[in-house]
């Protein structure tokens, strides 16, 4: 493929705006390290300029209050993965202003999963957690109605689990 | 009147069920009223939950595409192909030629106007304006058309793969599309003086369900329900993906933050997108549509991907991990709905109960994004 | 429709400006051209000149229900968006009598467009049971047939609609082509003609 100009000026005119959203995001990475300091497990900022975070399930919601302290006013999704020894707890934010992304990751046991609800802080983490409960059984101590959301009421288990079966479900009624 | 008890007053808890004309998808809304005006209401969604994240992780990469035309956003199901293909993509390092992305942009903008008409069109219906309803999806179906030459489908078009898209431009396409953005954008001042000017229009929705725009940031809002609050935030502008740097175009605001300018912003972006599309139809270069490299089933390294966009109901993002086998091990997909479906409650309390329909109507959720 | 061995309309030979209809004076200058009367299709009781028309009373009764069905409003997901298409602007399924009702204590047709998951498997079962009988159902798209895409390992899908309540008619594809739908309610029109 060959490159006509204005597409090596347009990759050229790419490069430089990553370039800054990755000085962006080292700089908040760095404004972080300054505040939590010893908790920050693992820090890291790939190539598409998110700050990637890992700590313990302790400091999460002071860590969380840190961030949203430092501006990221938006919280994107909070999720979390089956890593099949442990689950991972996520959150991913970022800032309008700045234009950094920041994830979170912690690890929980997968059998007593519980993390401390974040959703004073973003009105929208209410319904994420909720989502996070239905599909993988983590308990959100202080969550203000902690109730499935997208599966049925009375379903049994939960289906993101690597483990979920399908066998005791739902109590099914006689269709006819 | 010594002897009688004083009366009781209770709120009246009314369930706008499953099926209902209004609801846009099957979405209960279960509203605490007092008289007509809504004191709380609790959204129930899930009646569209098709488990897309677990069938993600029993697929190989290739086969979860068609899933996401289908089982999120069908209404705008480019842009889901988009953000999935975009997030593997990243995740296996694979570069999408240039064609690629300019057929990318010409056919999500396409659909972007396709999905506003059906949004402005809904809303007609919900006001009661049944003709704006007609009129929005006549131009619909010419839009669908032009897609429906590119990709095979009317709805679900799946035309997206990682590694670019699947099919070429047929011949005369280029032109057909110019054509038939003129007759659409065309149509905007008829649309304005049946429905948009229209005094009963303004009187339902002026002032109606007000989003101020720091709620508006701090709940997560996104697309138009961001920008008809004032606040100035395009993904394709400020956190450009793909090669939206290379276009031109204005991101339209509203003021008030009310179902009006919530509805007057979609109906400007369709203009907007019919000019992004008119300069990449300028601009598009020949050569490869699909990159060749990319293997029938892919095992890419241990690592994750985030990639989000910005689709016609609001910011979409998929993220997605793998663990090194061909199946990914996480997909979890940032539904822009189900953010705005939470937001009902904070807008909606103290309008009456016909005003949270035209709320709803005006935040635009499709249920399949929200319940994946 | 043209008879066989007739031009197609676009050789009129004449201006079409001059042409207005006899009964509709308003049409001159619009682009209004006489059409080409086609024999009628015999589609149930009819008439091909003058005359008298002698039916059983349940043929009338069938031939005018199978031509005013009231569909219930109840898409689900994408194939939604493809009825609501089917019902206005270009494939109007009005012009066959068919009206889409809100509520389904007033329509006799239930076409369940879209996947029914087990959340919403008790309130479809609720809504046929709250139609009035005679009552008919069209399981519209893949889903609403045999769970379509989501057969396998999709634990929050029912495989088919036809699990909860009966179907007269299954139309297939992910979404059906607007005309696929027209085509079910034509077949769904015979069959109830037959009855």
């Amino acid at each position: 493929m060959n490159d006509s100009p204005e597409t090596k000026q347009a990759r050229a005119e790419q490069a430089r705006t990553e370039q800054a959203r990755t000085e962006q995001a080292r700089a908040l990475l760095d404004s972080l390290r300054g505040d939590l300091g010893q908790e920050l497990l693992d820090a890291a900022i790939p190539e598409d300029g998110t700050v990637k975070i890992r700590i313990e399930i302790q400091q999460y919601r002071r860590t969380v209050e840190a961030l949203h302290a430092h501006g990221l006013d938006r919280l994107e999704f909070i999720t979390c993965v089956d890593r099949r020894t442990y689950l991972e707890l996520l959150v991913q934010a970022y800032s309008m202003k700045m234009r950094a992304t920041v994830r979170l990751t912690s690890r929980l046991e997968r059998g007593a999963a519980q993390a401390p609800t974040i959703s004073d802080l973003w009105p929208s983490a209410n319904w994420e957690e909720r989502e996070v409960y239905d599909q993988f059984g983590v308990h959100f101590v202080g969550h203000p109605d902690l109730r499935r959301i997208l599966n049925p009421d009375r379903w049994i288990g939960h289906p993101l689990l690597k483990d979920y079966t399908d066998d005791a479900v739902v109590e099914r009624p006689d269709y006819f | 009147m010594t002897g009688h008890k004083a009366e009781e007053v209770q709120d009246f808890l009314i369930n706008i069920g499953p099926q209902h004309p209004a609801t846009h998808g099957v979405l209960r809304l279960v509203a605490k009223l007092d008289g007509e005006e809504v004191v709380a209401v609790d959204p129930r969604i899930g009646y569209m939950h098709r488990s897309l994240e677990k069938l993600a992780e029993k697929r190989t990469y290739h086969q979860v595409v068609p899933f996401t035309d289908r089982t999120m956003d069908y209404v705008s199901s480019m842009f889901n192909n988009w953000v999935y293909c975009g997030a593997a993509e990243k995740l296996m390092d694979i570069e999408v030629p240039e064609r690629a992305e300019y057929l990318r942009v010409i056919v999500a903008e396409i659909n972007r106007m396709a999905s506003h008409l059906l949004s402005l069109g809904s809303i007609g219906i919900d006001t009661g304006a049944t003709t704006y309803f007609v009129w929005c999806f006549a131009a619909r179906e010419k839009l669908v058309k032009l897609l429906e030459d590119i990709s095979g489908a009317r709805l679900t078009y799946c035309y997206m793969r990682i590694g670019g898209v699947i099919d070429d431009t047929p011949e005369g396409w280029a032109d057909k599309v110019r054509v038939t953005l003129e007759e659409v954008v065309g149509e905007i001042p008829r649309y304005r003086r049946l429905f948009h000017d229209n005094f009963i229009w303004k009187m339902r929705s002026r002032d109606i369900g007000i989003l101020t725009p720091e709620e508006a940031v701090k709940l997560g809002a996104g697309g138009p329900c961001l920008r008809g609050s004032g606040v100035n935030w395009d993904l394709r502008r400020d956190m450009p993906y793909s090669i939206y740097e290379r276009f031109d175009f204005e991101v339209p605001l509203g003021s008030r933050g009310d179902v009006y300018d919530r509805m007057e912003c979609r109906l400007e972006e369709l203009r907007q997108s019919a000019r992004i599309v008119e300069q990449a139809l300028d601009d598009l270069p020949e050569g490869p549509i699909l990159n060749s490299r990319v293997p029938r089933i892919p095992a890419p390294d241990a690592g994750e991907a985030y990639m989000r966009i910005e689709s016609p109901r609001g910011e979409l993002g998929c993220y997605l991990v793998s663990d090194g086998s061909y199946q990914p091990l996480r997909m979890k997909i940032r539904a822009p709905s189900f953010v705005h479906i939470g937001m009902l409650p904070h807008i909606s309390v103290g309008y009456t109960l016909s005003d949270m329909i035209n709320i709803l109507g005006s935040l635009d959720p499709v249920l399949g994004d929200s319940d994946r | 429709m043209t008879n066989p061995g007739e031009q197609d309309g676009s050789g009129q030979g004449e201006s079409t400006e001059d042409a207005e209809c006899p009964d509709r004076p308003w049409t001159r200058g619009t682009h209004w051209t006489p059409l080409q009367h086609a024999p009628p299709q015999l589609y149930g009781p009819a008439l091909r000149g003058p005359g008298i028309l002698v039916e059983s009373t349940e043929q009338v009764v069938e031939w005018a229900r199978s031509n005013s069905l009231w569909q219930m409003m109840f898409g689900l997901a994408c194939c939604a968006i493809e009825m609501m298409a089917t019902n206005v602007a270009h494939y109007d399924l009005d012009r066959f009598g068919t009206m889409p009702r809100a509520s389904p204590r007033q329509s006799d047709l239930m076409i369940v467009a879209g996947t029914v998951t087990h959340k919403i498997a008790p309130v479809v079962e609720r809504l046929y049971r709250q139609m009035a009988e005679p009552r008919w159902v069209i399981a519209m798209g893949d889903c609403a047939t045999s769970g379509g895409i989501y057969y396998h390992g999709a634990y929050s899908v029912v495989k088919g609609v036809d699990q909860i309540v009966p179907v007269d008619v299954y139309i297939s594809g992910c979404p059906p082509r607007p005309e696929a739908l027209i085509d079910a309610i034509f077949k769904l029109e015979e069959m109830i003609r037959q009855q």
